[in-house]
């Protein structure tokens, strides 16, 4: 096989990835077109927006405490905040600070706008 | 004189004997003691070079006849492409398509990053190697081990430890590898980028994702069936919902299991008479090649794509693109945080990241329909 061949293949075959993924791309975008118009999603819960009128009455201190009992437990609040960036938020944080999940405790996650 | 005979007897019937005639033996089981040392003092990808250098030691110890018994069979599923499939299956279960699905464009990056597999492809056929050798050992610049490893057992089967020990090596080497090239080829304003975040993807685009990936691109590169079939298989397990118990053995006990099997058998190729040869230096230098390429055509993509964009893309997440699923996704993440602290470029990494997956499996299916027999 002379050089020229060689180049050839390379060139070519860097071609077929590139033309592959950018018709991928394509499709992924067909996908997403379609799912949208015809495929109902079920709603996601999000977690409800604190306002200053919406907030509650402080709660006894007995319940406080039973409160922070639960959030103990593994439930997290999170304030404006939905799920899946809840999860990569926990995710980073483990990473950077070398801490496993499971030894990790998070009260709440609050977006600062 | 006759107990002197009878350990004379058993010391020349003994593996140490057989160092005198075959001294490279020897040198052989020193290697896979490094490479065991890497594994596990290192920690370089210590689950597959750990079963790598061991079966290395154990096809090296003469006489033992290992070589035509356990690992004879167990070496079946390399040569048939069983394993590396089954790892991709694994591989597919555990992957999260989400970033890739809610910015296609990272396929751009993805596509970039395999420029490598074809810059060693060239350099392998100046140094002499052929063609289907040339091919195998550019598949070292895709950073993905099972399909390295499903080349080279289809083409260049006497280069196979070769090729998955360099693979594997790099692999774990990218966190040293990869940052040099990134700060020489990206600013300082580019690198500190910061990315917006991605849509949300939905359950549906994540479950049709996979099958429409499979349908298409098995039609369109038949050879790349095996590889893009079994990880898109996988990814369907996970995402369906229906077949967590699947998935879950997919992720685990199987991925576990065939890591083992596939890891003694690629090393137990390893044999002193064929790896100790200069061409096994060559691939190991080409192996870094391809890889210094591969990162350096995801990061030329990604600044391509900032460009375009108007400097909405972090060029480093293009480095992603080199496969090695998470780290090079996690390397992406760590330098862009050294350009600024405030910079979270770990999710829109794992687009390039996973795309990448793909790329080098279509770049490897091209290269087994053109070489392959």
């Amino acid at each position: 096989m002379s050089f020229g061949q060689a180049l050839m293949i390379a060139l070519s075959g860097f071609i077929t990835v590139f033309l592959m993924l950018v018709i991928l791309w394509g499709l992924i975008v067909a996908i997403n077109k379609v799912t949208s118009s015809f495929i109902k999603e079920p709603e996601v819960k999000k977690a409800p927006r604190r306002t200053p009128a919406a907030r509650p009455a402080p709660a006894p201190a007995a319940e406080a405490v039973e409160t922070e009992k639960k959030t103990y437990g593994g439930e997290i609040k999170l304030f404006n905040v939905d799920e899946k960036t809840a999860a990569c938020i926990m995710a980073i944080i483990s990473d950077e600070t070398k801490i496993p999940l499971d030894q990790l405790i998070f009260r709440s996650i609050k977006a600062v706008e | 004189m006759v107990i002197i005979d009878v350990l004379m007897k058993i010391f020349m019937e003994s593996g140490f004997a057989a160092f005198f005639e075959e001294p490279r033996y020897l040198f052989m089981i020193l290697i896979a003691c490094f490479l065991l040392y890497l594994g596990i003092r290192k920690k370089y990808e210590p689950l597959l070079m750990i079963p790598i250098a061991f079966g290395m030691l154990l096809a090296n110890l003469p006489r033992t006849g290992i070589t035509e018994g356990l690992i004879h069979y167990l070496s079946l599923g390399v040569e048939y492409g069983i394993y590396p499939s089954l790892v991709f299956l694994g591989t597919g279960a555990m992957t999260d398509f989400g970033p890739l699905i809610a910015n296609p464009s990272s396929l751009i990056m993805g596509a970039g990053a395999q420029f490598g597999i074809f810059t060693a492809f060239l350099m392998a056929l100046v140094l002499g190697f052929e063609p289907n050798v040339a091919a195998a050992i550019g598949v070292i610049g895709g950073a993905d081990g099972p399909t390295a490893i499903l080349t080279a057992s289809k083409l260049a089967m006497d280069y196979l430890p070769a090729i998955a020990i360099a693979a594997y090596s790099y692999m774990a080497l990218i966190p040293m590898i990869q940052p040099p090239i990134m700060r020489l080829l990206t600013t300082e304003d580019e690198r500190k980028i910061v990315m917006k975040q991605a849509r949300t993807v939905s359950k549906s685009e994540k479950i049709i994702f996979p099958i429409v990936v499979t349908i298409f691109v098995a039609l369109l590169i038949p050879d790349t069936a095996p590889l893009v079939g079994m990880l898109m298989f996988g990814n369907l397990l996970k995402e369906s919902g229906l077949t967590d118990r699947l998935s879950d053995t997919a992720q685990n006990a199987l991925t576990n299991t065939v890591v083992i099997f596939l890891g003694i058998s690629v090393g137990a190729k390893a044999i002193a008479t064929t790896f100790l040869t200069l061409r096994t230096i060559e691939i190991v230098i080409l192996g870094l090649i391809a890889f210094s390429f591969s990162t350096a055509g995801g990061l030329m993509l990604g600044k391509i794509m900032c460009k375009l964009t108007g400097g909405k893309v972090n060029p480093l997440i293009g480095s992603a693109g080199v496969s090695a699923v998470p780290m090079a996704a996690r390397v992406s993440q760590s330098e862009g945080q050294k350009a600024n602290p405030g910079n979270f470029l770990l999710m829109h990494a794992m687009g390039p990241n996973v795309a990448g997956v793909i790329g080098s499996a279509v770049a490897a299916g091209f290269m087994l329909k053109i070489f392959g027999s």
